[in-house]
This record gives C-alpha cells, structure tokens and sequence, in this order.
C-alpha cells in the first residue's frame, strides 16, 4: 500500500512539474540534455511518431523513490503518454538506481513489447547510456523503435514472426550442444563394436563372508579455510511487462 | 642438544616442513595450513609402520612351485603338438584331433612337431557349450552393429570358431591388508560479503582380512589377457580333475607365462579388491582417496593349474585380425569388430545437425531469449 501511495505522489508530482510541456515526448526531469540537445531528440521521437502515429518518449527522472522502474514506466503509459493513435511507448531512465525501462500500452505490447523487441533496442542504445551519451542513446532508441514499427507496417506482422532476429547465444550453445552430442553419440558407436575390458580388480572372487575389519582409527590433521566472494545478481534482462503493458528493462 | 630439528612432509601438500620443538605448532610455508607437533609426530610414527609393513607384504608369496604335475609316459604317447608357422603359436591335442588353423592369427598351415615341456594341469572344466551355440551367439553378436562394415559380416567365418582348452593359474590366499585414506569433511557458512568452506582433513587407517578364492590369470601370451577377463568369471562348482580324456575332439594351448610370471597380475587384482574393500569402510565423509598403496599379506597363497574351454575365432579384415572368444562354459562372448568409417561419419554428420536444429529451436524459444 506505501509504495502505491509513493507511486501516485511521485506521479502527481511528476504531472504537475511536466503539464508545462504538455507531456511532450521528451521530460527531462535528471537534466541530462542541454536545451539544443532536447531539440535533436525531441525532433528524432516526433519524426517517428508522425510516420507511425504512436507515441515514442523518453522520460529521465533523478529518482522514484523505492518504487519499481517497471511499475513506474507502466504508470506513466496509462497516465500520461495514452494518446497515441496506434500506441504508446516510453523509455524511462532513472539516474540514482541506473537503470532503465521501456514500458508499452496493449496495442505495442506483441510489436515493441516483446523481450525479443527490447533487447534488439535496448542492444543498440544502453552502450550510449553506460558512457553516459544520453542524446545518442535516445536517438538510437528513437531508430530501432521506428525499425520495428516500420516492420509491422509493411509486413502486418511483428518483426519476430517474419523474421527472427539471429539469435547468437542460443546460435553457439545449440553449436556447443551439438558438438558435446555428437561426440558422445560417435563414442557410443565406437564403443559398441567391442565388448572387451580388461579386469582390474577380483572382486568376483573375494568370499564375501571372509572379510572382517580388523583395525580402524581415524585421526584428524588439519583444515583449509576457504572463502569467495558472495555473487550478486545486476544484470540486464528483457521481460514480458505486467497487466496489459509490454516491455522491459536492466541496468546500465 | 644435537639435532633438535626434525624433517617432515607436510601432509595436505607434501613440501617439506621443519619445526622447532619450544613451538606447539608449526605452519607450512607453501601451503599454509597449520599442524599440532602432536599430530605431526602421530602420523609420522604411522607412516613409518605402514611402510614396514608394505615392505614386509611385497616379500610374502605365493607357492608357484606347487601348481601342476608331470604327464605319465602313457599320456605322452597320446598328445600331439602343432606349431603355427606364421605367429608361432603351439597348440597342442590328442591323437584322434587336427589343428587345421591357427586360432591366434587364423593361418592355415600348422605344423606338427613334439609335444613337450608342458606341466600336466591339476583341473580342467569341461566344454559346455556346443559349437552350434557358439556360432549363433556370434552371428547374434554382429546384430544391431550400426558400424560393422558390410563386407565383413559377407567374408565372416563363423564356422570355422574352434574349441580350445586355455591354460590358467589360479591363485587363492588369505590375505590380511592395511591403507590408509585421507578423507574429508566441509562445513559451509554464507555472511553477507563471503561463501566460507571449511575443510578438514583426517587420516583414516584400516586393516582387515579375507579370503580370495581361484583368481583366474591366463598362462598363455598370445591370449589377450583383456579378452580372457572379458570372459570372466567361471563356473569353479565344476572344475574337476584333470584328465587327457577332456581333450578328445578339442584344442589345447601350450602355456608359455609359468606361474611365477603370472603372480604380478593376480596381486594387482589382489590389492585393487583389498583397497576397495578397506576404502568401503571409512565412512561418515563426504570424499575419500587413498593416501598409499596398501600393504598386503598373503597366507597360505595356494596356486593351481587349470584348462579352461574358451571356443575362440580369429578373422582377418582389412589386414587386421578380429578375435572373438566364448566362454565354453557360460557362454558369455567378447570380441571387437571393425568400424566403417564412412557409417561414422554419416551418423556423426547426422546426429549434429539433429542436436542442433533441435537445440537451437529450444533454446532460442524457450531459454534463451
């Protein structure tokens, strides 16, 4: 219930401070963009809304709190970008966490929702945030989402049914497998042509009934002392969104 | 006071370590594990022992002078001998039975010559198997062969497997056996920051006895020692006395590895039994290995002489030779066949694309996205 509440403060919060613009593609509430870079962007995500007639943003915040970037980017779809004729899609950024997440309406979720659609954008454009050139990370995000569209468009379908993107690291595990298979399968082949193993031990002559353990004695020595860092989890990963929404995000 | 310093081997890594005996504890300066002077001088007593002992158990041995016996002139006069001209191979039978080919190398011409210089056998264990059930058992061999070349199963001579009797040592002891192990035991404890392993290490020391009875070890070189225990184990509720009679319409081989020769085998089978045996007790551990080789004694290390029925052919393809050997008593059959290359490919072509095409629709939908 608190982080619900915190949710809808920092949106009304965020409402008020962005009904200058008119929720605009582009809220730079992080300040990452001098005025004549927002320019570029903002002109990048309105040329792609106008060929496609769907609402591409990007909106930076400094911080949500302890609220969820997905929860967050899902809100701001239903609230503030939901009039995009045939869909509505945002990238937010927020600075104090680095992270980032692209969150879509219904109608974008099978064409830019999908974790296969998001990781081929976010691919492209989280290697600018991560060096901190916002203006081309949101240019390039901008392109890719004007690619996917442009896809569906002409061919009525999203680009992952027509054309699967290749897919490298299934591509060399399935290569790895097949190699690992095939070598056991040629073992298995080579080693049924014989039958013949040498006997190393004589167990089969042993009297079971003999054996009778005569001493045992049991001392310790010493120990060894191990320890390795605990692993933590901080990697990037696609998703399928939440309720009615698509998207995705990670870290950068 | 002269010589207070002592040489040791550490015993989690094995460099040497020194100490001074004003000091409680000492640390190896490799790998840095710490020792009590207490347990330091325990297991070096200990080693001490255990190597006695393994130098008293390599001089105990086994009575090869008893096995076998000497023919009678009457029995003589009943064996003939055939030597193979192209591998050497003597093969000896009675006087109403022909060697027609070697059954080592499967030349064809095997040349009579005078039976000699073979101790007569304290046992035999007469054939079982009929030639007829040799021959199925080796046509249902090559079934379900996927490799087997095409032209070997055409030019194959079933018929023409022979009934051998192979000679063999078998050795019985009690023995009495000593090792010791080191196992080990870990204790995991996860803070906020680290995974901790704690490992401690003991030295598990064990003696026992048993009883090992006719291990076979095959007297012949020319017989594969590895086919022979393929073949293994024999029926020994019908072992009975030897007699010439046995041989009538079979083959018999002419043993050239006398029982002192064929002793290192049966204690190699001895020791890996014992250790397995000893090992098998140190529980409550999560691993153990042996630290050394064990020390074992043998008491009363009876040997015999024995014929045992084996039917055995020898193919030639591609100018190699293919064995194929049954125990003429069980029936269990071994053999290698040869492989077609150009099958292995096929099937290692086909199983690749197979696993990938697979692989990658499954990981690419389902895993990995």
């Amino acid at each position: 219930m608190k982080k619900i509440l915190f949710i809808l403060t920092m949106l009304a919060a965020f409402l008020i401070s962005s009904v200058a613009m008119a929720a605009s593609c582009l809220i730079d509430n992080a300040d990452l963009l001098s005025p004549r870079q927002e320019r570029e962007v903002l002109q990048f995500l309105e040329q792609v809304e106008r060929s496609h007639n769907v609402r591409v943003a990007v909106v930076t915040m400094p911080t949500i709190g302890n609220s969820s970037t997905a929860a967050f980017a899902d809100k701001l779809v239903d609230e503030v970008y939901n009039d995009g004729a045939k869909g509505n899609m945002v990238l937010l950024q927020v600075i104090d966490q680095r992270k980032w997440y692209i969150s879509t309406d219904g109608k974008l979720k099978e064409i830019t929702g999908t974790s296969d659609a998001v990781n081929y954008m976010s691919k492209a454009f989280v290697p600018y945030l991560s060096k901190g050139d916002y203006p081309n990370a949101y240019k390039v995000y901008a392109s890719k989402a004007n690619d996917l569209l442009a896809y569906y468009a002409q061919h009525g379908k999203p680009v992952k049914k027509e054309k699967p993107f290749p897919n490298e690291p299934a591509l060399v595990f399935a290569l790895f497998g097949a190699f690992i298979f095939t070598k056991s399968v040629r073992r298995s082949l080579i080693n049924s042509m014989s039958n013949v193993n040498a006997a190393v031990a004589a167990d089969a002559y042993l009297d079971e009934r003999s054996f009778e353990l005569k001493d045992s004695n049991d001392t310790y020595m010493y120990s060894n002392v191990v320890a390795v860092p605990r692993p933590r989890g901080n990697g990037h990963h696609g998703g399928g969104g939440s309720g009615g929404h698509g998207g995705g995000g990670g870290g950068y | 006071m002269a010589g207070n310093t002592v040489s040791y081997k550490c015993p989690s890594c094995g460099a040497p370590i020194g100490y001074i005996p004003s000091t409680d504890k000492i640390v190896c300066e490799y790998c840095g594990t710490a020792f009590k002077i207490e347990t330091l001088d325990d297991i070096y007593d200990k080693e001490q022992a255990q190597a006695a002992k393994n130098r008293a158990a390599k001089e105990a041995k086994w009575h090869t002078e008893e096995a076998g016996s000497e023919w009678s002139e009457e029995e003589l006069a009943h064996m003939h001998a055939f030597t193979c001209s192209s591998c050497g191979a003597e093969i000896v039978c009675d006087e109403n039975t022909m060697a027609t080919e070697c059954c080592y190398c499967g030349n064809p011409t095997m040349l009579p010559s005078r039976f000699s210089g073979m101790l007569k056998p304290d046992f035999v264990i007469p054939f079982k198997k009929t030639k007829g059930e040799a021959v199925a058992a080796l046509e249902e061999f090559y079934k379900g062969k996927r490799l087997l070349p095409d032209k070997f199963t055409a030019n194959n001579r079933v018929q023409a497997i022979q009934g051998m009797y192979v000679p063999f040592w078998l050795f019985n002891s009690d023995i009495s056996a000593s090792g010791v192990y080191k196992a080990e035991n870990d204790m995991v404890v996860t803070t906020s920051n680290e995974i901790i392993t704690t490992t401690s290490v003991y030295r598990c020391e064990r003696s026992g006895t048993m009883r090992f009875e006719r291990i076979p070890v095959d007297g012949s070189k020319k017989m594969d020692d590895s086919y022979m225990e393929s073949i293994e184990p024999f029926d020994y509720s019908e072992l009975v006395p030897f007699s010439s009679a046995y041989l009538s319409g079979f083959l018999a081989d002419k043993y050239d590895v006398d029982a002192e020769a064929a002793v290192a085998r049966a204690d190699e089978r001895v020791c890996r039994s014992a250790e397995g045996c000893l090992e098998n007790t140190v529980m409550g551990y999560m691993r153990t290995r042996q630290m050394e080789p064990c020390a074992v004694f043998k008491e009363n290390g009876a040997v015999q002489y024995a014929m045992v029925p084996v039917w055995i052919l020898t193919t030639q393809y591609d100018g190699k030779p293919y064995t194929f050997m049954m125990n003429g008593q069980t029936g269990r059959l071994v053999g290698s066949l040869p492989a077609d290359k150009n099958k292995l490919l096929m099937y290692s072509v086909a199983a690749f694309l197979g696993a990938f095409v697979v692989l990658y629709v499954l990981l690419s939908n389902t895993i990995i996205k």
